[in-house]
């Protein structure tokens, strides 16, 4: 909820996660307000923020999601070899987004 | 040859609320348990750590008022330092009422915009899709975007006078490690509307007038809904006014009379017992004058309202005369009136707020005391949900031997399993059935008291809970989950 | 004037003075090179090897290691960067180490370290030692985050020279062993020198803890290092 009203102040919102399933090395996506329910206090969609973003603040900033892939969420468990090269490759790709 | 091997309490069941309601041979309502996993180990782990970093520690209990364990850590080791209630300096004083008046605010707007107010606009019964915050944010817009910053103002007091919103370290044995700058006391005072001490206290007030209107309109359904008569109590100022950081202790039965006569919470053990049941982690704390049976009672907001004489801020005061005129000025033992007294409180809040950073004290540069050291000290605080209980031993190389912990949820066993019978006794009726409508009003009835469960917080709208149903001869009839 | 000596770390041309060590004559030139064991003033002995740059392909300890004419210092590269932050998590994975509730938070070389070092989980199993926390007069000794440098048996002895903190035992049961009769005459004052000395909070002056705020702790806002980096900064753009 609080997120929605940081992203009210930026033009341009760029949410950085892991992905669970889907393609390596990572998701580059612009995503669209839109409301999911499927969530908790804990976890709430980028889609939802962007959704509270306008409805509440009137707000409508570009907001992208770079997901990047990773393969064993345990807790205690470091990056996977394949998920640091995932991340190398996505934080490469951020930079050059960004400048 | 075979044996049986019993591990009690066997309700651990992670990430849910679980309840289970027992009935008679009737088929009708004899006993609702709420169980909660709130064994957490503290009390074991801080055993040989040395008694300063007990505030700093003791605060991971929780991530939503850790500021309440904070500051009733740091106030059991004043004690232990020999600076104890009234002995800190001005400024010290003033800066933790300050941090624990923002962390009422933050939590009591958390509590009732983003979780429980869902469930009053939109009644019990409607959709979970739209029984949440999102729903209200896109039908009630104005009521969302109030409840989102007058949590955010709370927590950067918290931000500002512990270091960090969540976990900071502004309390130490003997005083407060930081006073706030001109700057940082100005941001809160004159930034430009609204986050300013003046606008949240007009919304706390509008907050309160949202309140009334529900009730206005509904007011059979939360007026009936879970009242029971119970004891309350809670911390008084010596004045007997509303204080949520330090004062006596008081207890008022459901009738008004006092059983607990403002007495020092240093001698708590003398007063209140815990009780230990095989099906629960949690303990029974009761008042031992009245015994295991009659002496529990209730804490929080409602307790809060019911043992105090009035409120020491103007506008809250108002409030709460209409408040007790409601129940012709005896204790309010109404489960959803908890929700009127917290936005009562929210708003005593925010004026505590103002007049806090309009005191020069707030400024102030002498920080930390220090006393004669003792060997025991109980610290008190009222944090949201209602009081919380600290109390330590040391040893003569100032480590900690003993912990005692009595948080709110534990003080206010007895009366979710109370709110919980009525809810499933006004709902089974009969057929002996866990109905949609049963579930969610179970929900409901925690929500009033305590919505910082580990089963209440998870999700919005559709809240972890399991609910079990028992005939009389304790087999299962039914159980369903949400 | 003695003649300077000519020498490069990771290419970039350095003077040293003739004597200095590898870790002295980096810091003289700007380049900051990671100590734990080692504190100014003492005397080296290169025992946590957090230090280790190589150099013709050995690896040596720069806080007890001369510099020589000529000699080719890697010192950031990918391979010795590695091999320290193995170092850093190995001691982490020894130890107790809670940051969260732990009153050196913020001003711990250990915990600055492995935010330079971004160390996220460590690579090796932790292995959750049984330590105890020993108690004398005017402070306490956390073995849970003690990280054996040694920095307390060299800093710290009585006014006539003897040594209040010592080794005892081998290897993996290498402890520091403190002599009571003498630690029970030590100040105030020198229970805070102590918890000075210590980089991580396994010295406890009594009493007093969490007395910086959050924002004014050492490493709040720069990173270990950066005092000797931005140095170098300075002295390019004058």
């Amino acid at each position: 909820m609080e997120d929605a009203l940081l992203f009210s102040e930026f033009q341009k919102v760029i949410v950085v996660d892991a992905l669970k399933k889907g393609s390596a090395p990572f998701v580059f996506k612009k995503i669209r307000p839109q409301k999911k329910f499927t969530f908790t206090t804990h976890a709430l969609p980028a889609e939802a923020v962007a959704y509270l973003t306008k409805s509440l603040y009137g707000r409508n900033p570009e907001v992208y999601l770079l997901a990047i892939r990773g393969y064993e969420f345990e807790v205690g468990e470091g990056l996977t070899p394949a998920a640091r090269q995932n991340l190398e490759q996505a934080l490469a790709f951020f930079k050059e987004t960004i400048s | 040859m075979a044996r049986k091997i019993t591990i009690e309490p066997v309700t651990r069941v992670e990430g849910h609320g679980k309840v289970t309601i027992h009935l008679d041979d009737q088929g009708r309502v004899a006993q609702a348990r709420f169980h909660v996993v709130e064994f957490r180990g503290f009390e074991r782990f801080v055993q040989g750590r040395p008694y300063w970093e007990i505030p700093v520690l003791v605060q991971r209990l929780c991530g939503i008022c850790p500021v309440s364990h904070h500051l009733a850590g740091a106030k059991a080791m004043d004690v232990i330092v020999g600076v104890g209630p009234g002995k800190l300096t001005p400024t010290a004083e003033k800066m933790r009422r300050l941090m624990h008046y923002g962390q009422m605010l933050q939590s009591h707007a958390l509590h009732f915009f983003h979780l429980a107010s869902p469930d009053l606009l939109f009644g019990f019964d409607a959709d979970p899709k739209v029984r949440n915050i999102i729903g209200v944010a896109k039908t009630h817009k104005d009521i969302a975007v109030k409840g989102v910053l007058l949590r955010k103002f709370g927590q950067e007091i918290i931000k500002a006078t512990a270091g960090k919103k969540i976990h900071g370290t502004g309390a130490i044995p003997g005083g407060i490690n930081k006073s706030l700058t001109p700057e940082e006391r100005d941001y809160f005072l004159k930034s430009p509307a609204p986050f300013n001490v003046d606008t949240m206290i007009e919304w706390a007030q509008e907050a309160v007038q949202l309140f009334k209107k529900i009730h206005r309109e509904n007011r059979e359904v939360i007026d009936n809904f879970a009242h029971f008569p119970s004891n309350h109590l809670s911390l008084v100022r010596k004045d007997g006014a509303l204080d949520f950081y330090h004062g006596v202790l008081r207890a008022v039965d459901a009738e008004g009379r006092k059983i607990l006569n403002d007495v020092d919470y240093q001698d708590y053990l003398e007063y209140i017992g815990e009780e230990v049941r095989t099906y629960s982690y949690m303990k029974f704390p009761y008042l031992k004058k009245l015994g295991k049976e009659k002496g529990w009672y209730r804490v929080g907001p409602i307790a809060r309202l019911n043992t105090c004489d009035f409120i020491p801020s103007p506008r809250a005061q108002k409030e709460f005369e209409e408040y007790k005129a409601y129940t012709g000025g005896k204790p309010n033992n109404m489960t959803l009136h908890s929700h009127w007294a917290r936005l009562i409180e929210m708003l005593h809040a925010a004026e505590v707020i103002k007049d806090l950073l309009n005191d020069p004290d707030i400024l102030g540069d002498k920080l930390v005391k220090k006393g004669r050291k003792k060997h025991e000290g109980v610290g008190l605080i009222e944090a949201p949900r209602g009081t919380l209980f600290h109390h330590y031993r040391i040893n003569e190389d100032d480590q900690v031997t003993m912990a005692n912990l009595i948080v709110s949820t534990t003080n206010n066993n007895q009366a979710y399993n109370e709110a919980v019978r009525l809810v499933a006794e006004t709902f089974i009726a009969g057929k002996p059935e866990i109905t949609e409508g049963l579930l969610n009003r179970v929900e409901v009835a925690i929500r009033a008291y305590d919505p910082c469960l580990s089963c209440a917080t998870h999700a919005l709208g559709q809240m972890p809970l399991e609910v079990e149903l028992y005939n009389a001869e304790g087999q299962l009839i039914d159980r369903k989950r949400k | 004037m003695p003649e300077k000596i000519k020498f490069f770390i990771d290419g970039k041309e350095c003077l040293a003075e003739r004597g200095q060590t590898i870790y002295e004559a980096a810091k003289a030139n700007g380049v900051y090179i990671p100590i734990l064991c080692h504190f100014e003033g003492l005397k080296p002995v290169g025992s946590c090897r957090i230090c280790s740059v190589r150099v013709n392909g050995r690896w040596m300890a720069s806080c007890t290691q001369p510099v020589t004419e000529g000699m080719m210092v890697e010192n950031q590269t990918p391979e010795v960067e590695e091999y320290r932050k193995a170092i850093i998590e190995m001691l982490f994975v020894e130890g107790n180490h809670f940051c969260p509730t732990c009153e050196k938070s913020g001003n711990c070389e250990l915990q600055a370290l492995a935010y330079r070092y971004q160390i996220m989980v460590p690579r090796f199993p932790y292995l959750f030692p049984r330590k105890d926390v020993e108690a004398f007069p005017t402070f306490l000794l956390d073995h849970n985050r003690c990280v054996q440098c040694r920095r307390c048996v060299r800093a710290i002895e009585t006014k006539d020279g003897r040594k209040i903190f010592a080794m005892k035992n081998r290897s993996g049961q290498v402890r520091i062993n403190v002599d009571r009769k003498l630690a029970a005459k030590m100040s105030e004052e020198e229970a805070q020198k102590a918890m000075e000395i210590c980089p991580v909070g396994a010295i406890l002056k009594k009493e007093v803890g969490f007395k910086v705020p959050i924002g004014k702790r050492k490493y709040d806002f720069k990173p270990i290092g950066s005092e000797i980096e931005e140095k170098s900064e300075g002295v390019k753009n004058e």
